[in-house]
């Protein structure tokens, strides 16, 4: 009962400190939006936990509640290869960017330059 | 110095873009500024033939971070009335004299509203999205809109700049910050060419619902005090 109730409230507090992030600009609501399904996913398997069990069932897992622990665990890896992809994106827009406003940099030195001659 | 700035974003809009860059031209003695989202076509070229001043992005970065390019530009140029139209045809230059002489007072932004040309489907999510975000406007995602010319300070703020879309979160921002939003029914086209960059898939449609919808609930006035927008 008691964890129900704690995992319940995990689920929740999740949900609402995203909603309030995303009010507060600290947050994009496209990345909200897979944390807040997660939240959400965590308080209904909380509320009825025989839903576990159904599932594990239908696979044949001997040990259902190992099912949400190794969704989680999925979910992470999932979200670490994305991040990663993310994070070289970003990489390659910063040092174009870089490039771009080193040419315009001496373009300007060069325009500079002529005008004092 | 030219009171009129007219931000047309564009995306692979070579079959359009010239024909709207001459009809605004026409429309208004105002400045025309495309933005290129990077293209892979002649967008830009065509439009600076036919007399626009023409900004490149590097990279494709959406609508929104298009449209917000041209802000950044209005904003040094300090224009007085900024329009946004889009580029695909489906807006009519001719009514953006209509739009101007609908702003009244210098909070007021003036949206081009067409609620004719959305299916039942779209009409439905629209009232879901009204409902969630407290906003009272009919067309919520028209990109036809007239700006005072102090609104960029606000649109390029760390709020605007995490939106991924042009629309609702637009919107919210602007009526928190005390601009008065009012609608004027205009005529629009079906897209000439091309597709919509939001609504091509069911999957995106989906994605932009849940997105948005969440936006509107995180974003719902309180009844508590609000606080201002970090700038």
């Amino acid at each position: 009962m008691t964890i129900t109730l704690i995992s319940a409230a995990i689920g929740l507090i999740a949900a609402a400190a995203i909603l309030y992030m995303v009010r507060r600009d600290k947050m994009m609501s496209r990345d909200a939006a897979g944390w807040i399904i997660i939240a959400i996913i965590v308080a209904v398997l909380a509320v009825f936990p025989r839903l576990t069990d159904w599932v594990g069932q239908l696979l044949g897992v001997g040990y259902p509640p190992i099912l949400p622990v190794l969704a989680a665990l999925v979910f992470i890896v999932i979200k670490l290869v994305k991040s990663d992809i993310e994070r070289a994106v970003l990489k390659a827009d910063i040092e174009r960017l870089m490039q771009h406003q080193a040419i315009l940099e001496s373009q300007l030195k060069e325009r500079e330059n002529g005008a004092e001659k | 110095m030219n009171p009129y700035l007219i931000v047309i974003p564009a995306f692979n809009e070579a079959a359009t873009i010239g024909d709207i860059v001459r009809r605004c031209r026409a429309a208004l003695p105002a400045d025309v500024l495309v933005i290129d989202d990077a293209s892979g076509d002649e967008t830009a070229a065509i439009a600076r033939a036919q007399g626009a001043r023409v900004i490149q992005h590097l990279r494709t970065m959406g609508a929104w971070r298009a449209t917000q390019t041209g802000f950044l530009y209005a904003s040094r140029h300090r224009y007085q009335y900024i329009m946004t139209i889009d580029a695909d045809g489906q807006h009519h230059p001719e009514v953006l004299p209509e739009l101007l002489a609908a702003v009244d007072g210098d909070n007021n932004v003036v949206l081009g509203s067409c609620i004719e040309r959305a299916s039942r489907l779209r009409r439905l999510a629209w009232r879901m999205l009204r409902r969630a975000s407290g906003l009272r406007i009919q067309d919520l995602t028209s990109g036809m809109r007239v700006y005072p010319g102090d609104v960029p300070e606000l649109l390029l703020s760390r709020g605007a700049s995490i939106l991924d879309f042009q629309d609702l979160g637009v919107l919210i921002l602007l009526e928190r910050e005390g601009y008065q939003l009012c609608e004027v029914p205009i005529a629009m086209s079906e897209r000439e060419v091309g597709q919509s960059r939001i609504f091509f898939s069911w999957g995106r449609v989906f994605e932009y619902m849940l997105v948005t919808l969440l936006l509107s609930v995180a974003k719902h006035a309180l009844p508590f005090r609000q606080r201002k927008t970090k700038r």
